[in-house]
């Protein structure tokens, strides 16, 4: 049995009065969820590149450090770049958070089981990694925390929500990197 | 001749200042003994951060992460790390974000460990494949004029990511002989 919370809801209260807030999606329904909250030209989403998600949102965390940087992605994403969280343990990044959206599936492809469905805990993979805080949501009331975590707290820091796998309408944004890439830099002021 | 591997060889200054010039200031590796020269020069250098990778794909999105912030970085690996580079290499292309890769060659002639040649044969091609300006330093004195020429084209040329393979020839061949550590070279 998947989670309990509705990863709509969850990537909207991320997002909530985001401000400068600096966002990557990671491949999949993340990205698709981000879209569903708002397009935004400092939305950088993936449509692949699976496992790079967080290490985008490093070298972004590095560039920007008086800015936050928030990843969100899936489960699987996750898992395929899990020596990343080792990677960001390190360097130890102030501004910069995970909210991983965990269905323990792998919900573009047929809702196959995910390692976080038996004996995998990403929290507990990034604590072991050196971040500074984690925190796994798996009841409405466990949200805010989490969501306060992300946006507010001294990174590295990592929050899985359980969700479940349900699959809500898909909402794409632009697809064209050359343009995400562009509209990004602009909007921090540099050429495109 | 065979020389104790703690000397530092020509191209490594050179090269770090070239780095520098292009104003490189996010560079992400995992190490090569070919490397280690210049590796330390890069994390002593305070106008720059690196970042011990785990794996060198994850240095391709680290590059992604710092052109969309705003800085440039360089990415430092062994041919066999080409190989883990494949796919995420696709962000580079897709969204044309410059980043330019020193790569030091293994499995070239002269390479007495087997294993290393399948994906050092490989390397040139693979980076090619995906998309990077691939150009060969195959002696001393041309490897920090063709990091200039690449940071160049990447950063204010054609926009696409390059490499610069640094040839056996001008690193080395790591010699097994069940003794300490051995290199053979001519730097």
């Amino acid at each position: 049995m998947t989670g309990l919370l509705d990863r709509r809801e969850v990537t909207a209260l991320l997002l909530a009065d985001r401000g400068d807030l600096l966002v990557v999606a990671g491949l999949g329904a993340p990205c698709w969820d981000v879209a569903a909250a708002g397009d935004h030209d400092l939305n950088f989403g993936l449509w692949g590149a699976m496992g790079g998600a967080a290490m985008v949102g490093l070298g972004l965390a590095m560039a920007q450090p008086e800015r936050r940087v928030l990843v969100i992605t899936g489960d699987g994403e996750q898992l395929m770049g899990l020596g990343s969280l080792s990677t960001i343990g390190v360097a130890a990044p102030n501004n910069f958070a995970i909210a991983v959206l965990d269905n323990e599936r792998y919900g573009e492809t047929g809702m196959q089981a995910t390692a976080t469905a038996s004996s995998t805990d990403l929290a507990a993979v990034a604590d072991a990694c050196g971040f500074v805080a984690t925190v796994t949501a798996d009841e409405p009331s466990e949200v805010e925390r989490a969501i306060a975590m992300c946006r507010r707290e001294t990174g590295p820091v990592m929050a899985v929500f359980k969700i479940s796998d349900a699959i809500p309408p898909q909402v794409v944004p632009p697809r064209d990197g050359r343009l995400l890439v562009s509209r990004f830099r602009t909007a921090l002021g540099f050429d495109g | 001749m065979t020389t104790e591997p703690n000397a530092e060889p020509s191209w490594v200054g050179p090269t770090h200042r070239a780095l520098r010039d292009a104003e490189v200031s996010i560079v992400g590796y995992v190490p090569d003994a070919g490397l280690t020269h210049l590796i330390t020069r890069l994390d002593d250098d305070l106008s720059v951060r690196t970042v011990r990778l785990t794996t060198e794909q994850e240095g391709v999105a680290l590059a992604t992460g710092a052109w969309l912030g705003g800085q440039r970085a360089a990415l430092l690996m062994q041919s066999s790390g080409v190989g883990n580079c494949t796919n995420m290499l696709s962000l580079l292309n897709t969204c044309e974000i410059p980043a330019v890769l020193l790569v030091t060659m293994r499995g070239q002639s002269g390479e007495s460990n087997p294993w290393q040649r399948p994906m050092g044969q490989a390397a040139g091609r693979s980076l090619e494949l995906m998309g990077v300006d691939v150009r060969s330093a195959t002696s001393t004195d041309e490897v920090a004029a063709l990091v200039t020429r690449a940071c160049v084209d990447t950063f204010d040329g054609h926009g696409a990511a390059s490499a610069v393979l640094i040839s056996q020839s001008v690193i080395g061949t790591k010699l097994f002989t069940g003794d300490a550590e051995q290199w053979d070279t001519d730097r």
